[in-house]
Parts: C-alpha cells; sequence; structure tokens
C-alpha cells in the first residue's frame, strides 16, 4: 500500500463480528479503517485480509480465494455470500461494510462457524448414487444427453452453506428441516436417471418438516454465489411427494 | 454447546417474496385477532332492529372503523399472497425475477385495494 500515491487511496469503514470463547464477553462488532485503492474493486475477503493485518487475531476460513471451496461464507451487509468473490462495488453501501458470519450456526470463533448441523442434514439426503443394478466401476454408466442435462444448476453446488444459514425455516429447525442446500443435494439425486432409490428418498423426505417447511421466500436464490435455485428444486421434490400421496 | 448463534433478523437482508412470506403470516394473524371483535359485532347487530343500529354507531366511530379497513385490507392481502403461493406450488414464478415481481403485485394490488376500500367506505 506504501507505493500507492495518496490521492489514490480511500478508506473504507469495516466492521466485523468479533467472539473469543476463551473470554468472558458476549459477540461485538469491532471497527476498523481500512485503506484500499481508489480505483481497483476488491473483493470482500481482500479487505479480510487487510484487516488481519491489523489485527491478526481476527478468525476466518478462506481456501481457493475464487470461488470454488465454499469456505468464506459470510453475512456481508446483511446478504450471505463468498468473501472470495464478493466484490466492494456491490456490497459496500455508503462507504461502510459490516461482515459478520453466517446466521444460525454456533459461531466457534469471529467469523468462522460450525457447520456441523448443515453438514448433519446433507448426509441425511444420501448424496451419493444408489442402484440397484450390477455396476461396472471400471465403466461410466451411460446417461442420454436429455437425462443429463436434467442435472445442470443441481450438481454445481459447492456446499458454502450462504443459502440454507438464509433461510429462516433452516434457522427455526435446523435439526429437522434439511434446508436448501441438502434438499438440492435430494433432488439432484432423485432427478438423476441413474439412480434407483427414488421411492425410498422420497419416503425419507414424506414428513412435515423436511421438505414442506420451505415457504418459497427465495433468500436461498438470492444468496446463492453459484446462481442455483433450491427453490425450484424443493417444488420439484413438493410436487412428486404429492403425485406419490395421490 | 453455548456458543453464540448470529442472528439479528434487523440486519439480515431479505428479499421481497421474504418480506411478502412474512406480511402474509402478520395478515393471518391481524385476521384472527380481529376476527373476534368483529364477527361479535355481526352477532350483535343481527340480534335486533335497536342493535342493528347501535352497530351503525360503532362504524361512524374513527377507531372502529381504521380496525375494520386493517381487518378487510388483511384479508385481501391473505388471499392475494395465498394465490400467490398456489401458483408457486404448481411450478410457476420459481425464479427470482419472477418471485420479485409477483411480489411486487401482491403490495401493489393490496395498496390499490386499501385506496378504494377508503375511497369508497370513508367518504
Amino acid at each position: 500500500m506504501n507505493s500507492i500515491a495518496a490521492s489514490e487511496i480511500k478508506t473504507l469503514k469495516v466492521s466485523i463480528y468479533r467472539y473469543d470463547p476463551l473470554k468472558k464477553e458476549k459477540p461485538y462488532m469491532q471497527d476498523f479503517d481500512i485503506d484500499i485503492p481508489a480505483e481497483k474493486d476488491l473483493m470482500v475477503l481482500d479487505v479480510l485480509m487487510l484487516a488481519k493485518e491489523e489485527d491478526p487475531s481476527i478468525s476466518f476460513r478462506r481456501s481457493c480465494r475464487e470461488g470454488v471451496c465454499g469456505s468464506d461464507g459470510l453475512n456481508i451487509n446483511g446478504k450471505n455470500g463468498l468473501g472470495c468473490i464478493t466484490p466492494l462495488s456491490d456490497a459496500v453501501k455508503s462507504n461502510k461494510l459490516a461482515i459478520r458470519p453466517l446466521p444460525g450456526l454456533p459461531v466457534i470463533k469471529d467469523l468462522t462457524v460450525d457447520m456441523k448441523q448443515f453438514v448433519d442434514q446433507y448426509k441425511k439426503v444420501k448424496p451419493y448414487l444408489i442402484t440397484d443394478k450390477k455396476v461396472d466401476t471400471k465403466q461410466a454408466i451411460p446417461q442420454t444427453i436429455q437425462e443429463r442435462e436434467k442435472l445442470d444448476g443441481l450438481y454445481e453446488c459447492i456446499m458454502c452453506g450462504c443459502c440454507s444459514t438464509a433461510c429462516p425455516s433452516f434457522w427455526w429447525n435446523p435439526d429437522k428441516f434439511l434446508g436448501p442446500a441438502a434438499l438440492l443435494q435430494a433432488y439432484r439425486f432423485i432427478a438423476d436417471s441413474r439412480d434407483t432409490a427414488t421411492d425410498e428418498r422420497l419416503e425419507q423426505l414424506e414428513d412435515a418438516f423436511s421438505v414442506f417447511r420451505c415457504h418459497g421466500i427465495m433468500n436461498c436464490v438470492s444468496v446463492c454465489p453459484k446462481g442455483l435455485n433450491p427453490t425450484k428444486a424443493i417444488g420439484e421434490i413438493k410436487k412428486m411427494l404429492v403425485k406419490r400421496a395421490l | 454447546m453455548n456458543a453464540p448463534r448470529y442472528l439479528n433478523l434487523f440486519k439480515i437482508a431479505l428479499p421481497l417474496p421474504g418480506v411478502s412470506s412474512i406480511l402474509h403470516r402478520l395478515s393471518a394473524v391481524a385476521i384472527f385477532v380481529l376476527s373476534l371483535p368483529m364477527f361479535g359485532l355481526l352477532v350483535f347487530s343481527l340480534s335486533s332492529k335497536g342493535n342493528f343500529d347501535v352497530a351503525l354507531l360503532i362504524f361512524e366511530n374513527l377507531f372502529f372503523r381504521t380496525l375494520f379497513t386493517a381487518f378487510v385490507t388483511a384479508i385481501f392481502y391473505h388471499y392475494i399472497s395465498g394465490i400467490r403461493h398456489l401458483v408457486m406450488d404448481f411450478g410457476y414464478w420459481e425464479t427470482l425475477r419472477a418471485g420479485r415481481m409477483s411480489a411486487l403485485a401482491t403490495f401493489i394490488s393490496t395498496g390499490l385495494f386499501f385506496l378504494g376500500f377508503i375511497f369508497l367506505t370513508w367518504f
């Protein structure tokens, strides 16, 4: 930053959620004045790295820094997203940036949350291919182009947790309602022509909570960094469950 | 686990369909709460000619008239928003853009109904 002329630098007001389980303090917001290049559109993760230079005790997850690993899911100025692919031009309002952890999950430290509840729900939908046919594991199971196309928009999920932690139904019932991420995966295998466990999968979802707690508020669609539509997948599951019941 | 959970509902952004869904629930609560005085007055007004005249006088009261307008507007919003949900259950309006537009349509139609109702019954 020293090599940049002062006129090319602007100061961003950044507020970061802090919580340390070793201190007997409630969570609080810590303010930083972060100097950023005026002409460059940095990502939120870049700003977090700059803040960490000022205070190395800030804790957050990050890995690939290009929206592939899904590690740095955060609540950025009220909206969930990946820090590494959310540009400041999209996130900052009135030169202020508030960064908080993903809502609803237990906070381990600062911006790092315990994803266990999220992963537990994911496991419940058996996110793997189940088939009763004899499979030669050395060979691919063929699909038609049309069958494969049905998986587009379903398989691309990177499990960042932005969608499920933006869903009020998941906040209130994180152990009963599966959440948009798990349900997107559930439909990904229900829609897969190679999977033969459709009936068992649907039977598992037939209670009042697993799927039907979704009320279509679409926050999952609004925040998904990969542009996926869990609401539509959940709608398809609901239709299949209704048809099955008739 | 005693770890805190971040959940400040005033700081978390919701898209229009989310606002629409919350209002759908709030309108249900309003209908439920206001049903008692409204149906109470209906039963009272039907019990005799004298009571009917008293009910008419109650309707002249600004506070009651405001309550009645809120009650009818809540019913309208709940009905329209319910139809929107039914359409979504049939697999339509499931994109974010369509969801936003349909939520906006429920707000605008309720606003127009509210203004029309005021115009027709208050003046």
